[in-house]
């Protein structure tokens, strides 16, 4: 991992086009600003890993787990 | 027509325009990029969104109206650019569900990574809902409960 040493107010550009700026620093936590085009997502990583291990759990969804799961959605839907 | 393998339904016929292009696959499936709903038999509210090159991979989606109310993800400007649109009305939202083996009761939504599908122009999206309140594992039926 390339590691970069910046104050507050530098930034670093990854490429042409996305620049992720040093906004403030306070203790323990930075906070960063990130210019990016739009078609770039941006996420906290912990959130986009999250997602990741969700989808691949749900992926474990067996076709038989799903009998009788539909009838027990509508009879609490219209108790 | 062709006919697609499926994970809970076998073989199954479908038409060229019912595949959907997810231009960046789905968040840690990055190279599954067609997929087809398929509805359950019956009058289940469960669709699986099915992947066309992959016969085992496939999830249970359902609709969020069905046990939420007031479902619309939050989203960061530029999520809906590779769907072509900018309004949420020309979209289907979907919610991918996992339901655990031995207790299929307890079984949750992720409303924080939600499926976008552009029906008409044949294109799919998992975006990230921003909204502090749509979390990964939000359980079905307790919703219903209130």
């Amino acid at each position: 991992m390339l590691v970069l040493a910046r104050r507050i107010n530098e930034s670093i550009m990854i490429g042409d086009e996305i620049e992720i700026v040093v906004v403030e620093i306070k203790g323990e936590k930075i906070r960063l600003g990130i210019r990016a085009p739009r078609s770039v997502s941006v996420h906290r990583a912990e959130v986009y890993k999250e997602i990741q291990e969700q989808n691949k759990e749900a992926a474990k969804t067996t076709p038989q787990s799903l009998e009788g799961l539909g009838k027990l959605l509508k009879k609490k839907k219209q108790p | 027509m062709s006919v697609l393998t499926t994970k809970a339904m076998g073989q199954v016929e479908i038409a060229p325009g019912e595949i959907l292009n997810f231009p960046e696959g789905l968040f840690g499936f990055s190279d599954a990029r067609e997929f087809a709903v398929l509805a359950e038999k019956g009058d289940s509210p469960f669709l699986w969104l099915q992947c066309v090159t992959d016969p085992e991979l496939a999830f249970v989606i359902i609709e969020p109206d069905l046990f939420l109310s007031d479902y619309r993800p939050q989203l960061a400007p530029g999520d809906l650019d590779v769907l072509q649109t900018d309004r949420l009305e020309d979209l289907t939202i979907y919610v991918i569900v996992t339901i655990p083996e031995k207790h299929p009761e307890k079984m949750t939504a992720n409303l924080q990574g939600p499926i976008l599908l552009h029906k008409s122009k044949r294109i799919g999206r998992q975006v990230i809902s921003h909204h502090n309140k749509h979390h990964v594992r939000v359980a079905i039926l307790e919703q219903l409960e209130g």
